[in-house]
């Protein structure tokens, strides 16, 4: 900047501290009202000050349901939607970015079209997808007869069918499929000089040699970056999980959280907990967001999601 | 594209595409498809009979007041916290930008509100917002009846869009402070030589060089209003009080694994879908026009 302005400065210090109350605030007054007992809540209204009893309220929710296995499963979900997606799309990034091939187009048009659907709108199709996964396959087989004439011969009736509700893999599938991230990976295959690809075919190297030794190293910051966007983005959905999972076992801490609210109108909540739960649910990416800043920047900048 | 160095391959990149293609294959356009072909017909919930009903769905939509309210209300609270989100996001983004001390303090806990999921927010705030608890219990001991988001619906209104405008902010600000950063220190340097003051330049040279970013968040902004505000209005809310912010998402829902009513869900799906196709269409046009694709 130019030159100093100290009325200008004030202003901006307080729009800033302002700011930092605004973004801050709520997580302050979650942790505050997650450290008293429900007694001083419910005489005293909100806790503006952190209180003694963090520890206890949070194994409080530990004992009232299993958040170690919904911590392990929103881990789990989040890391396999990260890996599958930062692999599918780095490779099909390459697949459409330094090959010479009629599929091309198709390949490209394909993906480009589910940046234009998301999840959350053909909500009700996919878990009717998820929740019988070989339907296609089934129609195909009937509206071609070939399941009369299979069980003719063969004297066996073919019913394909996969249900995964309540699954990992139906609980991350829906979301690694869509192609924000092999645009992501395409923009910056495009940005790597055409020379280096020239040296590897000189050199012999075919496309696999090139991919995994040449453009892989390269692309660190990239997976690095994506990986860190994906991982929260995925920890914090609920509507998929909502829907997909029906069996305690399976909920993600996200949708476990919200079911700690009271659902009966009669029932006094107890909010400490409620809030101590809330406190797991968003601690950990808090966590991932600060320590892996410069990533979750740069993630969000090039796949503006 | 420069083509000079590619690997000539007829069916490998179809190979390497295709784990990518199958999943997408069974997890979008299967689904999607279903979608349309829903909304073409009156299917039962249970059971496979359905019945090719035409264009009835759609019109039973539009014909429905139900319809209109949702629309209403989507639009409201889609305007409304975009607005918000945006105006907050410049204005931290301009000031953590001017040269002063600990900004790079402000600029990374800014960014924190991104790690709470709109489901926790709507928990959280179902708490903090409470009429019986809080500061708005306060409030309500002065003036009886001043907050009462569960029998209001503009309040609830208000007070949803608060709550997504602020998980919006991040993405904004990040989006903004990157911006800002493009903008030619040369530039604002020979405009302070000419006189103008810091509110000059800002309006002058950093605001129209960053509009574009602006309307790349916009529309970000407002697909996510439309998908991702679910969480945020199902813990808050539920649609409630009275339908008021039973905005479209959470209308597809509802008309769906409640009211089990498929075809008229999936003819809303279909509807949401063609919004959000202009919508980003519109983006990818603005774009690939002026920054040549490569952002």
């Amino acid at each position: 900047m130019v030159e100093r302005h100290p009325l200008l400065t004030v202003f901006a210090y307080a729009v800033l501290m302002l700011g930092l109350i605004f973004a801050l605030g709520p997580l302050y007054l979650v942790l505050c009202s997650a450290s008293v007992s429900n007694q001083q809540l419910l005489n005293n209204g909100i806790a503006l000050l952190p209180g003694p009893q963090l520890i206890d309220n949070l194994h409080a929710v530990t004992q009232r349901t299993d958040i170690g296995r919904q911590l392990f499963n929103s881990l789990m979900v989040s890391s396999l939607v990260v890996i599958g997606k930062l692999a599918l799309s780095s490779i099909t990034a390459f697949a459409v970015v330094y090959f010479r091939s009629p599929f091309k187009p198709l390949i490209f048009w394909t993906l480009f079209a589910t940046l234009l659907l998301p999840l959350e709108v053909r909500i009700i199709p996919t878990y009717a997808v998820a929740s019988d996964l070989f339907e296609p396959l089934k129609t195909i087989l009937q509206s071609t007869g070939l399941d009369t004439l299979i069980a003719s011969v063969a004297g066996i009736r073919i019913e394909p069918s996969l249900n995964l509700l309540n699954t990992y893999s139906g609980l991350s599938l829906p979301l690694i499929a869509s192609a924000t991230g092999t645009f992501l990976f395409r923009q910056f295959y495009q940005t790597i000089p055409p020379e280096l690809s020239e040296a590897a075919l000189m050199d012999g190297a075919g496309p696999l040699r090139f991919f995994i030794d040449i453009l892989l190293p390269l692309s660190k910051t990239n997976f690095a970056a994506l990986g860190t966007i994906v991982f929260i983005s995925t920890w914090k959905d609920y509507m998929w999980p909502l829907v997909v999972t029906s069996q305690e076992n399976m909920r993600t801490v996200v949708l476990g959280m919200a079911t700690f609210l009271p659902t009966e109108s009669g029932q006094w909540p107890e909010w400490n907990l409620v809030m101590a739960a809330a406190l797991f649910a968003f601690i950990p990416p808090v966590i991932v967001i600060a320590l892996m800043q410069r990533w979750f920047v740069k993630g969000l900048i090039g796949v503006g999601k | 594209m420069k083509s000079s160095a590619m690997f000539q391959r007829r069916w490998m990149p179809l190979a390497l595409a295709a784990p990518q293609l199958i999943i997408v294959f069974l997890f979008f356009f299967w689904p999607a498809w279903k979608a349309i072909w829903w909304s073409f017909h009156l299917v039962r919930p249970f059971g496979n009979d359905s019945v090719f009903v035409g264009v009835k769905n759609y019109l039973r939509i539009l014909g429905d007041d139900s319809f209109y309210s949702s629309l209403q209300a989507t639009l409201i609270f889609t305007a409304g916290s975009l607005v918000l989100a945006i105006f907050i996001a410049i204005v931290l983004a301009a000031c953590a930008e001017l040269n002063l001390r600990g900004r790079k303090i402000f600029r990374h806990f800014f960014i924190w509100p991104y790690a709470v999921a709109g489901a926790a927010l709507g928990v959280i705030l179902k708490f903090v917002m409470n009429p019986v608890l809080g500061p708005m219990a306060v409030l309500n001991g002065i003036w009886p009846g001043f907050w009462t988001p569960h029998i209001n619906g503009s309040e609830a209104m208000l007070m949803l869009i608060f709550a997504f405008a602020w998980t919006q902010v991040p993405f904004n600000f990040v989006i903004f402070v990157a911006a800002l950063q493009t903008v030619p220190d040369d530039y604002l340097a020979a405009a302070a030589i000419d006189g103008a003051g810091p509110m000059r330049r800002f309006f002058d040279i950093q605001l129209p060089l960053i509009a574009p970013f602006v309307f790349f968040a916009a529309v970000i902004n407002v697909i996510e209003a439309f998908t991702h505000s679910f969480g945020l209005i199902d813990t808050l809310t539920q649609g409630g009080p009275g339908g008021a912010t039973n905005i479209l998402v959470y209308k597809i829902f509802s008309d769906g694994f409640v009211g089990l009513d498929l075809s008229g869900s999936s003819t809303l799906s279909v509807i949401m879908m063609l919004c959000i196709v202009v919508l980003t269409t519109l983006q990818f046009r603005f774009f690939s026009d002026r920054m040549g694709y490569e952002r």
